[in-house]
């Protein structure tokens, strides 16, 4: 199923809100907003993979780690990720992601040049766990 | 937030709770209307809550709603009293900047060879998202530490280029060690590369002068062909932040500092970590200063090509190259005294009046030029330095969004905004059709109006209007 993710609107860059049974599916959730954003991920598909792992005191910095490492290798080795999958413990992630090559395909918005802390939000809510963040554009 | 208008054109938000000053924003009651709709007046006031933070936490004309700072937000800080650094008061894209190169050339020479000069530009100027520049990755190093200074070594532009840039194109204190691996391989097959979103090059004509003078020395005559481009420190820059944002966590908690958004994590300047983030920063500079100065030598070759004449014989000659993201340690008078301040300008030109010690010999009985770029269907703004700038010698950086992405889309197509702007004339090739939609003319304010409050409010005299007529888009 398709990750679900609402577009925060802001005057100039671009923020997403997006949930998870578990953190670690939030994140995931987060990362494929991220990729859909810049790109039409129903046209990438995985070809490639990565995995890496990225730790953190606390969820909102374990988001902004895995998010800003998924960019960089993003932008390094040419590829969208349109498969993120996080395994989380103890605020410890491992991070599985596939994706296509970004040589040739067509941006459908501004690429995403970083995390930012505005706004950002990590946290429990009720069952799930829900997530705010902005991109610097 | 409260807002009190305490002149023409300017508001005051009134100290409250922690803030440590007020808050003061240069606007119309034209511009303040959207600055009042989104939270950018908010963060003006966040901005004041910095430690050592100097007179007012300011915002130029073109205020909109940014992160951490507002965008066209203005902090200095007091070195020598714990004045902080913020990197939030740079942001991501470290000294993002907009360099003009002025001409011989008229818009009738343009409009004779359009399609041919179009051509070229959009063959040779890399843009969009990841890797591809014109330099060779093996220039990094040098860049990273010389700055443009590198980038005219190895063959790039002239020597009178670096006569013409902010600190002669090189930030001093950049090493290519003082950024990490991970950011240095980000950048490193993006020198020389326009990237995208509100990025661009474009060829305007002089459209009005309103400083004959200035005009003059500027090298600008009615009539005359333009190039801007707008870019910065493309990926090298963008990981340099975030890498520094994450040690300022820790760093703050040491340095008992809080501050009310996450954001403007900030440090002492004259701390260790505060020495660190000015070096990285300097040394992102460096790509950005570099990464103009290499564009601008592209510019030519490709004018040189596209009319079969010398490079040398179009007068494409640099008017200046001006940031407008960066933090500077400047001395600035406060309260008639002389204090040693890091200006932080998150969306904003610094603008030195006539007289000023860092202008070169030929500009400084003028002041310096300001660069105030508009959207690809308006205009820019050529501005200059005037005597006793009430922000720290500071300016507007461009129009200033007005309407978000989202809503930008929802108005109109990519495909319709480029036949709008083909029909007024204007020549367009982006990288991406569908992101032309979220930089239309229209989700920009007027900035006409902006240059004219620049001028009502004492920030930079207007000297001329260039009126775009090709556009280059990431």
């Amino acid at each position: 199923m398709t990750p679900r993710y609402d577009i925060v609107e802001h005057t100039a860059d671009t923020g997403i809100e997006t949930r998870g049974n578990t953190l670690a599916e939030a994140i995931g959730n987060a990362a494929f907003a991220m990729f859909d954003l810049m790109y039409d991920l129903s046209s990438a598909p995985a070809t490639m993979s990565i995995t890496f792992d990225s730790t953190a005191n606390s969820p909102p910095d374990l988001l902004v780690g895995v998010l800003s490492e998924l960019l960089l290798r993003s932008e390094t080795d040419d590829v969208v990720f349109s498969e993120v999958r996080v395994n989380e413990a103890a605020m410890s992630a491992t991070v599985e992601a596939a994706g296509a090559t970004a040589v040739g395909r067509e941006l459908r918005g501004p690429p995403i040049k970083a995390v930012t802390y505005h706004r950002l939000k990590c946290e429990p809510a009720g069952d799930d766990w829900e997530i705010q963040v902005i991109f610097d554009v | 937030m409260e807002l009190e208008r305490t002149s023409d054109y300017v508001w005051t938000v009134p100290r409250s709770g922690t803030m440590r000053v007020p808050g003061v924003v240069f606007a119309s009651e034209s511009l303040i209307v959207k600055a009042r709709e989104d939270r950018a007046v908010d963060q003006v006031a966040n901005v004041a809550h910095l430690p050592g933070i100097v007179s007012a936490s300011y915002a130029m004309p073109d205020i909109h709603w940014g992160y951490g700072f507002p965008i066209g937000g203005v902090a200095a800080t007091d070195v020598d009293n714990g004045g902080v650094i913020s990197p939030g008061g740079v942001g991501f894209d470290i000294c993002c900047g907009v360099r003009l190169l002025s001409s011989h050339l008229t818009g009738a020479d343009f409009a004779k060879h359009a399609h041919r000069i179009m051509a070229e530009l959009d063959t040779r100027i890399p843009r969009g998202a990841g890797k591809g520049g014109i330099a060779l990755r093996g220039l990094l190093d040098g860049v990273l530490e010389h700055g443009a200074r590198a980038a005219l070594d190895a063959g790039y532009g002239t020597e009178r280029d670096l006569d013409r840039c902010e600190e002669r194109g090189t930030s001093a204190g950049g090493r290519p060690n003082l950024v990490s691996p991970e950011a240095r391989q980000r950048g490193g097959g993006q020198l020389g590369s326009l990237g995208a979103g509100n990025h661009f090059l474009e060829v305007q004509v002089v459209d009005r002068v309103f400083d004959a003078a200035a005009a003059e020395a500027f090298g600008l005559r009615p009539g005359t062909l333009t190039v801007m481009i707008h870019c910065g420190s493309r990926g090298l820059g963008h990981q340099t932040c975030q890498d520094q944002l994450k040690l300022m966590g820790p760093a703050m908690a040491r340095h008992a500092i809080t501050v009310p958004d996450r954001q403007l994590a900030c440090v002492p300047t004259v701390s260790r970590e505060g020495r660190a983030y000015l070096g990285a920063m300097a040394t992102a500079a460096n790509f950005a200063w570099a990464n103009r100065h290499i564009l601008a030598h592209e510019v030519r070759e490709a004018f040189s090509v596209a009319l079969r004449t010398a490079p040398a014989d179009l007068g494409l000659d640099l008017v200046f190259d001006v940031a407008h993201n960066l933090a500077k340690l400047e001395r600035h008078l406060v309260a008639g005294q002389p204090r040693n301040l890091c200006v932080h300008r998150k969306g904003a030109t610094r603008a030195f009046g006539p007289g000023h010690a860092d202008l070169p010999d030929d500009l400084r009985d003028v002041g310096q030029p300001v660069l105030v770029p508009g959207s690809m269907g308006t205009a820019s703004w050529v501005l200059c330095g005037v005597a006793d700038n009430p922000a720290f010698a500071s300016a507007a950086h461009g129009a200033g969004r007005l309407m978000s992405r989202s809503a930008a889309k929802r108005r109109a197509s990519g495909r319709d905004v480029r036949r709008d702007l083909e029909a007024a004339g204007i020549a367009i090739r982006p990288g991406s059709v569908r992101l032309l939609a979220e930089e239309a003319p229209y989700a920009y304010k007027d900035v006409d109006e902006v240059a004219r409050v620049c001028e009502a409010a004492g920030l930079a005299a207007r000297v001329a209007r260039l009126r775009p007529i090709g556009v280059v888009k990431g």
